[in-house]
C-alpha cells in the first residue's frame, strides 16, 4: 500500500495525450463549425438525391429547348406547360444537356470527395511512413527511396493512366489507382526533410540510448512530431485531388458520362458561365464551401495535436 | 559539399537510365501509336513510315537504337507528330518560354506566399489570420482551367488592358496574365505551408527562452523561428520549382504561350513517343537537380543535418 493509492481515489481519471487533442478541438469554434458543415456536405452527397424527383442522367425535354430560359433555376418549372403537367421543378437549374443540376450536383459530390479523401489518406498514411522511415534510416537506404521518388514523380504520368484505362477501361478505380499513384510522393519528400532534422533531437537520442527498437522510434517518436506539418498539407492535397482528377476528365480520361464530378462540372460550368452562370456558381460554391471547412478542420486538428499547446 | 554534389551527379546517371527504360516500356504498353489517330494512311505508306521511324523492327531494337542515339550524339530523336522538326529543336523553342514564366511565378510566390503565410502565424487565430487565409485560399478554389480563360474574358476581352494571349516576344505584358495564372494556387499553398510550421516552430521551447529573455519579436521571427520554420516550405518550393519551369497544359493551351506544358499531355494523345521521352528526361533531370539543391539547402537550415 503506497501513499498515491490513498491520495488519488478511484475516480480521478488520467488526462491521455488524445484526450487533450479532443479537448482542444472542441474549443475551437471556426474548427467545429466546419466539421458540422462537412457533415452536412456528407450528408449531402449520400442523401441529397431525396430533394429532387429526377435523377442525374435524365434528360427534362421542356428545359432542353431553351436552357438559358427554361433552365434557370427555379421553384416551379418555368416552362409553363411543362409546369401544368407536372414536371417537377429544377432548384438548382439544369446543364447544357437539360439534366437536373441539383441530381447532377450529389453525384458528382460522391464522386469527388472520394477522390479528395482518398488521395489525402494515400498520402498521409504512404507518404507519412516511407518519408519517415527514408528520412530516419539515412544512407543508402534514404538514397534509394529518393531516388524511386524522382522516377515517380517525373513519370509520363499520362502515359500511366492511358494504359490503366486499356486495361480497366473507363472507371472511377482507374481514377483512384492514378490519384493513388502520385498523391504521397510530395509528402513523401516533405516528412523525410522534418524527419533528417528531427533525428538529431535528443529525444531521439534518448529512445536510441535506452535501446527502443528502430520501427518503434519512428512510429512514436518520429511520426507524431512530423503530424503537424502532414495535417496541413493533407488538408491541402484534398483540394488539390479533387482539381487533378478534374484534370484528368478535363482532358477526356477521367470519369465518364453520365457520370460527373466537381471538376467536371465546373468546367462545363465555365465554358458557359456567361450564357448560364449558375452552371458555375453551384458546383463551385460546393467546392468551395468544402475546400474552406478542410482547411479550418485541418488547423483545428494541427493545434489539437500540438502537445505544446497548453492551452 | 562538392563531394556531396558530385555523388548525387553519379547516382542521377542510373536514376535517369532507369526512368528512360520504364517510360519507354510504359509507353509501348499503350494501345495505339502515332500514325494510327485521326486519318490512318494507306498500309503503303503506313509500312514506310513505320520503317522510316523504326517502328517495324522489335520494341528491344527499337530501345537499343534510341540510346544509342542519345548517349552517343545526345539526339532525342524526330519527333513523330511534327515531322519536320526534332526533339531537341521543340524543347529549344518551348523550355525557355515556360522557365521565363515559371521564374517569374517562383518569384512572386515566394516574395508573396512566405510572409503572408508568417504574418498569419504570428496572428494565429485573430481576424488577421483568418482573413489572410481565406485570402490565399480563394486562390486554391478557382482551378486554373476556371482562373485563366476568366482572365482572358476580364482583362484581355473586357477591359482591353492585357493581351489575350501568345508569346509577343517575351514582352512583360504579355506575360502577366500567365504568371497570373500559374502563381495563385502555389501561393495559397506555400502561405499555408509557411504558416502551418511557423506556429509549430513559435510555440517550442527555445522560442519561449529567447522571449523570456526579452528579444523582440522581429528577432526572435528572424533569427531563431525562420530557419526550422522554412524546412517544409524549402522541399515543396523545391518540388513546385520544377512544376513551374516545366509550364502548365492549361496556361500555354489558353494563352497560347507556346511554352513546353502543352507536350506533356498532347504528346501522350498523339503519341508521340520520342517527344514525350524527351520532356520526361527533361523533368527527371529537373527533379534530380532540384531535389539535391533542396538537400543541400538542408544542411545550411539545420546544421546538425549531415548525410
Amino acid at each position: 500500500m503506497t501513499t498515491q493509492d490513498q491520495v488519488l481515489p478511484d475516480s480521478v481519471k488520467g488526462r491521455s495525450l488524445w484526450d487533450d487533442a479532443f479537448r482542444r478541438f472542441k474549443a475551437n469554434r471556426a474548427a467545429m463549425i466546419s466539421l458540422i458543415v462537412l457533415v452536412f456536405v456528407a450528408a449531402f452527397a449520400i442523401f441529397g438525391n431525396y430533394l429532387t424527383q429526377w435523377d442525374y442522367e435524365t434528360v427534362d425535354w421542356f428545359a432542353l429547348e431553351d436552357v438559358e430560359f427554361y433552365g434557370k433555376p427555379a421553384m416551379t418549372h418555368p416552362n409553363e406547360y411543362a409546369a401544368e403537367i407536372g414536371t417537377a421543378p429544377h432548384y438548382f437549374g439544369t446543364d447544357s444537356d437539360g439534366r437536373d443540376l441539383l441530381a447532377r450536383l450529389v453525384q458528382g459530390s460522391r464522386i469527388s470527395l472520394m477522390v479528395g479523401l482518398m488521395g489525402a489518406l494515400v498520402a498521409v498514411v504512404i507518404g507519412t511512413i516511407y518519408g519517415a522511415v527514408s528520412g530516419y534510416m539515412g544512407g543508402k537506404v534514404d538514397s534509394l527511396m529518393m531516388r524511386a521518388v524522382e522516377i515517380l514523380m517525373s513519370f509520363p504520368f499520362m502515359f500511366l493512366v492511358i494504359v490503366l484505362m486499356a486495361i480497366f477501361g473507363r472507371n472511377v478505380l482507374l481514377i483512384f489507382i492514378a490519384i493513388g499513384a502520385v498523391s504521397w510522393l510530395d509528402m513523401a519528400r516533405i516528412v523525410r526533410g522534418q524527419t533528417l532534422s528531427l533525428k538529431n533531437k535528443e529525444f531521439v537520442e534518448a529512445a536510441i540510448a535506452q535501446g527502443v527498437r528502430t520501427p518503434v522510434i519512428i512510429m512514436r517518436h518520429i511520426v507524431p512530431n512530423v503530424l503537424g506539418v502532414v495535417v496541413v498539407y493533407a488538408t491541402l492535397l484534398v483540394p488539390q485531388m479533387i482539381l487533378f482528377e478534374s484534370f484528368i476528365s478535363f482532358l477526356g480520361l477521367g470519369v465518364s458520362e453520365p457520370q460527373t464530378s466537381w471538376g467536371a462540372l465546373i468546367s462545363a460550368g465555365a465554358d458557359s458561365m456567361r450564357i448560364t452562370p449558375w452552371q458555375l456558381i453551384f458546383p463551385l460554391l460546393a467546392l468551395t464551401i468544402t475546400l474552406f471547412c478542410f482547411n479550418f478542420v485541418g488547423d483545428g486538428l494541427r493545434d489539437a495535436l500540438d502537445p505544446k499547446n497548453k492551452k | 559539399m562538392l563531394k556531396f554534389m558530385l555523388k548525387r551527379l553519379f547516382v542521377a546517371i542510373p536514376t535517369l537510365l532507369i526512368l528512360i527504360t520504364v517510360s519507354f516500356a510504359l509507353m509501348r504498353a499503350a494501345p495505339g501509336g502515332p500514325f494510327t489517330s485521326e486519318k490512318t494512311p494507306p498500309p503503303a505508306v503506313l509500312e514506310n513510315l513505320n520503317a522510316k521511324y523504326n517502328l517495324d523492327k522489335h520494341i528491344v531494337v527499337q530501345y537499343g537504337i534510341y540510346m544509342r542515339d542519345l548517349i552517343l550524339y545526345q539526339d532525342f530523336g524526330p519527333s513523330f507528330k511534327y515531322q519536320d522538326r526534332s526533339v531537341t529543336e521543340i524543347i529549344e523553342g518551348s523550355f525557355p518560354r515556360s522557365a521565363i514564366i515559371g521564374l517569374w511565378s517562383f518569384f512572386f510566390i515566394i516574395i508573396i506566399g512566405i510572409p503572408i503565410g508568417i504574418w498569419a502565424a504570428v496572428k494565429q487565430n485573430h481576424w488577421q489570420d483568418y482573413s489572410v487565409m481565406s485570402f490565399a485560399m480563394s486562390g486554391v478554389v478557382f482551378p486554373n482551367f476556371v482562373l485563366a480563360p476568366l482572365c482572358v474574358w476580364l482583362f484581355a476581352v473586357k477591359l482591353g488592358w492585357l493581351p489575350a494571349g501568345g508569346w509577343g516576344d517575351g514582352q512583360f505584358n504579355y506575360l502577366i496574365l500567365p504568371i497570373f495564372a500559374m502563381a495563385t494556387s502555389y501561393i495559397a499553398q506555400v502561405a499555408r505551408l509557411s504558416r502551418g510550421s511557423m506556429i509549430e516552430v513559435l510555440s517550442s521551447s527555445y522560442i519561449r527562452t529567447a522571449r523570456a529573455k526579452g528579444l523582440p519579436t522581429s528577432i526572435v521571427l528572424w533569427r531563431h523561428a525562420m530557419k526550422p520554420a522554412l524546412m517544409p516550405v524549402i522541399t515543396y518550393l523545391g518540388i513546385a520549382f520544377v512544376g513551374l519551369i516545366t509550364g502548365s497544359v492549361i496556361v500555354d493551351q489558353v494563352f497560347q504561350t507556346g511554352g513546353i506544358g502543352q507536350h506533356f499531355v498532347q504528346g501522350a494523345t498523339n503519341r508521340d513517343y520520342s517527344l514525350i521521352l524527351g520532356v520526361t528526361i527533361l523533368a527527371g533531370a529537373l527533379s534530380i537537380l532540384f531535389n539535391a539543391i533542396v538537400d543541400m539547402l538542408y544542411t545550411a537550415l539545420d546544421p546538425r543535418i549531415r548525410y
